[in-house]
């Protein structure tokens, strides 16, 4: 009886939505960014803020590089200090990205609002951005590891690490693409099938433009996210700014770690 | 040497290692995988080092992942001793 009562008393009383903040969108340089993002963990770790979803730009373009890779191997560091672009190895796994035209997010959770395998959270949080493309009319699918692709092409990477119990994950989703702009600053395994490989890379990857037939703005794009994310994890959100903790971390984190040779040249 | 390893359907190991009769002297993994937690690749290069690449090192490798609470995304204990050999 108990349980039945339960059942119904559960039916009557729809579940309030859960609530996360939405902090507004920052441009910084990359290193402010990435400082941002692992500032944020730290609070969320600290059960200082809620679960939290952000948007950034890139203030100048920038590439980041993986945790684990050699900046040396990847990186044409002398031709984007030259282009006057940003880099800065991420707290993150995964490849070297080159963040231009693009909307940024990322966010911090609960590690156990997310499923608990590595490969299903990443679904589950892709999932995000996979809704808010298709508020935007693009059927996406989400693909192991840790891609988007719409039509067999990568139009979103997103990278994720876990600490103290919370889950980060920061992701791109592509407004365009200049593949041999991305090429100049990136170096290749083998410099003798570059022009092979520039090639394969656009055939490979997609943007909203490339998608759409046109120039979607960066706020159109963000917004569409935001549903998308409200709906796949099923949660409300809440706008607030940044906290005075945070920021003071993040400033913190930029200067001694991302800001520094001893941590973008560790590999 | 060095010697790269791209993962079927996966991420690219680079590893950069020095050995001496058989055994792994030195050694750097970089790539575009992911560890959790990250910081343990340099427990897994520490773990590595002394050994000798063999058909049980993967195991052994299996083994200390397992008990260290190690995960690895994008790439097995396998795909690193494949790496392994080829920079060998």
């Amino acid at each position: 009886m108990q349980g039945r009562f339960e059942q119904s008393r559960e039916n009557s009383r729809p579940k309030p939505a859960v609530q996360w903040r939405l902090v507004e969108t920052i441009e910084a340089p990359a290193s402010a960014q990435m400082a941002m993002d692992e500032a944020m963990l730290l609070a969320r770790a600290e059960g200082r803020i809620p679960n939290t979803l952000r948007f950034f730009r890139w203030k100048p373009a920038a590439v980041t590089i993986g945790f684990f890779q050699s900046m040396e191997m990847e990186v044409d560091t002398a031709r984007a200090k030259a282009l006057g672009v940003d880099v800065v190895r991420r707290y993150t796994g995964g490849g070297a990205v080159v963040h231009d035209k693009e909307v940024t997010y990322s966010l911090v959770m609960d590690e156990k609002d997310a499923p608990e395998d590595i490969i299903e959270s990443y679904k589950h949080i892709c999932h995000g951005v996979v809704s808010g493309l298709g508020l935007l009319g693009i059927r996406a699918e989400f693909k192991p590891v840790n891609d988007i692709i719409v039509n067999g092409r990568k139009i979103s990477g997103n990278a994720q690490t876990r600490r103290s119990g919370v889950l980060l994950q920061h992701g791109t989703l592509l407004l365009d693409t200049d593949v041999k702009r991305m090429f100049s600053l990136l170096k290749v395994a083998d410099e003798k099938i570059r022009d092979k490989a520039i090639a394969s890379a656009e055939e490979r990857v997609t943007s909203l433009r490339h998608e759409l037939g046109r120039d979607v703005p960066f706020e159109e794009a963000r917004k569409a996210l935001v549903e998308g994310f409200g709906r796949a994890l099923k949660v409300q959100f809440n706008e607030a700014a940044l906290t005075g903790y945070e920021k003071a971390a993040a400033e913190r984190l930029r200067r001694e770690k991302y800001a520094t040779n001893e941590w973008n040249g560790w590999r | 040497m060095h010697a790269d390893y791209k993962v079927q359907g996966g991420k690219l190991i680079r590893i950069d290692a020095s050995f001496d009769g058989g055994r792994i002297t030195s050694i750097r993994i970089t790539g575009d995988f992911f560890i959790h937690p990250e910081q343990a690749v340099e427990s897994i290069e520490r773990f590595l080092i002394g050994r000798r690449i063999g058909e049980g090192l993967a195991e052994e490798l299996r083994s200390f992942l397992g008990r260290s609470g190690i995960r690895l995304v994008g790439m097995e204990a396998e795909d690193l001793t494949t790496a392994l050999s080829m920079a060998q």
